[in-house]
């Protein structure tokens, strides 16, 4: 039996959505964690099977607000292979662009909110002011600072001109030294070390036993990156450079971010340089074949993946989305375990959680039988 | 990566793409086969997605080693409309199998805390993602 059980959330202050943690403790000493999740349910598996193609990609989008881009990219992917269709140049190296800068912008959200969950409010404020350079940036190109929603299939629904291009590249060289200092900022600052350095400790074998993903793999020694090993849009010919640290803890997690903040500035930059004059969009003939496909990419948080099931009709028979805070969750308990109670915001946002993503699929209302349809959400029964 | 010679055989092969390769297991040993597959060196599985296919429930695990992606297909009677659990063999299918689970009605045999994942406790009715 444990002294003492602590709920914490599914609303509290250091969590900006919800989760519910069962922390059991000792004195001050977590022995043992629970968790549940589902607060954030939208539907969005069930939805996808409601919708076009088309219209679905736009949904897809809107599974996170802040990896938008890449699972409307990831989902785009995956149909494009069910319809054995390749994508133009120009619309490669405009959809990578797109994906790095939203990568940037999401690490530099993290970053300040690590920072914030620390107490460090500066550093907050000094992030969440150099990412309206990625949001300006984002914004030129895609008309939006958020849900970008470029992709289509065969292509990008937006061409970028070449003013955009040197208007963009001017934000990245201011850019990359507002980073330098960020990174100077926090490799340097005691009170950030004595707060992460040696807490939430994950080894490499843990990592390999739970197939944990994205930076949370790389702080720990394992160098997973889909964009290395899959080489999907251009970035195999971009020279792409896997970002890995040893130490699995907090800081390690801290760093490979902000390293990979770095490599993603020289990638979008390298990506707007080589693009060259042409078309941004394939004709594509929409005849689905009765067939299923898979398809993944490294988003912000790690391996995102999609299975697309077609029956031969204009919607997509099933859709199932495996988000990357789904598979780093489960190492809660490695991480958080041992450690005091005031670890516990800190450790919990190394993990970079996107509660977003990680509760889809269908809606309940009251606890009934009754499934929302699309139709009611749109107001028009 | 191609796939390797000893798995040519573990199911009935259907489909092949670039780095990848589908199979369908058979339901009655399908986790023996998996487990020789995770002995074999493949032992990231990444996601499980599940499908009603009217006659059966199709259960897909998708293994992942380097580029190479190795679906293996089970298919579940809805006369049985039940599946052991591969918790003891890979702990990274706790969330996946409950999910699983709730969502297209399968029992899972074994799992260690089954119960609903997103679904609140109370809920009952048809499992969401049954087709018809």
């Amino acid at each position: 039996m444990h002294d003492l059980m602590i709920p914490f959330g599914p609303a509290h202050p250091a969590l900006p959505e919800p989760v519910y943690l069962k922390l059991f403790l000792e004195g001050e000493e977590i022995q043992d964690v629970d968790f549940s999740v589902g607060y954030n349910h939208k539907g969005i598996e069930k939805s996808l099977e409601e919708m076009d193609y088309i219209k679905s990609i736009f949904m897809a989008g809107r599974v996170c607000g802040i990896c938008s881009s890449a699972h409307s990219t990831c989902y785009t992917q995956t149909v494009e292979k069910l319809l054995n269709i390749e994508i133009p140049n120009r619309a490669r190296l405009i959809r990578t662009s797109i994906f790095e800068l939203e990568r940037l912008h999401s690490h530099l959200l993290w970053l300040g909110m690590f920072g914030h969950e620390m107490g460090f409010d500066t550093l907050f404020m000094l992030s969440f002011r150099e990412r309206e350079y990625v949001l300006d940036s984002l914004e030129l190109i895609t008309g939006k600072r958020v849900v970008h929603d470029i992709n289509t299939i065969g292509g990008v629904r937006r061409d970028v001109s070449q003013e955009t291009m040197s208007k963009v590249l001017k934000n990245l060289d201011i850019l990359k030294d507002k980073v330098e200092h960020l990174q100077n900022l926090v490799e340097k600052d005691p009170i950030i070390k004595k707060r992460t350095v040696g807490i939430g400790k994950l080894d490499k074998k843990d990592v390999e036993r739970l197939c944990l993903v994205g930076p949370v793999a790389r702080a720990s020694g394992i160098p997973y990156d889909i964009r290395k090993t899959d080489r999907y849009l251009a970035y195999d010919d971009l020279g792409f450079k896997i970002v890995v640290e040893n130490d699995g803890d907090n800081f390690a997690r801290t760093l490979v971010r902000i390293k990979e903040m770095l490599e993603s500035i020289r990638l979008v930059k390298l990506a707007i340089k080589s693009i060259k004059p042409g078309i941004i969009k394939n004709k594509v003939v929409m005849n689905f074949p009765v067939d299923e496909a898979i398809s993944r990419v490294e988003a912000p948080r790690g391996e995102l993946i999609y299975y697309v099931k077609s029956n031969g009709s204009n919607k997509p028979a099933r859709v199932k989305i495996r988000t990357p805070t789904y598979a780093n969750i489960l190492c809660l308990n490695k991480i958080l375990v041992g450690h005091t109670l005031a670890d516990v915001p800190v450790s919990l946002e190394s993990l970079d959680p996107c509660l977003c993503c990680t509760d889809r699929l269908t809606v309940v209302r009251n606890g009934k039988e009754e499934i929302i349809k699309l139709e009611d959400l749109h107001g028009h029964h | 990566m191609k796939l390797p010679k000893e798995l040519k055989n573990i199911g009935k092969f259907y489909k092949q793409g670039k780095n990848e390769a589908w199979f369908i297991l058979p339901y009655e040993n399908f986790k023996d086969v998996i487990k020789n597959i995770i002995d074999f060196g493949i032992n990231r599985i990444s996601s499980i997605s599940g499908y009603d296919n009217g006659k059966e429930i199709e259960v897909i695990y998708h293994f992942v080693k380097d580029n190479f992606l190795l679906n293996l297909k089970v298919l579940v009677p809805k006369s049985l409309n039940k599946i052991d659990t591969l918790t003891d063999l890979l702990p990274a299918t706790f969330l996946l199998e409950k999910e699983l689970s709730e969502m297209l009605g399968i029992k899972i045999i074994g799992h260690p805390k089954p119960g609903k994942l997103f679904l609140s406790e109370d809920w009952y009715g048809k499992p969401p993602l049954r087709k018809g």
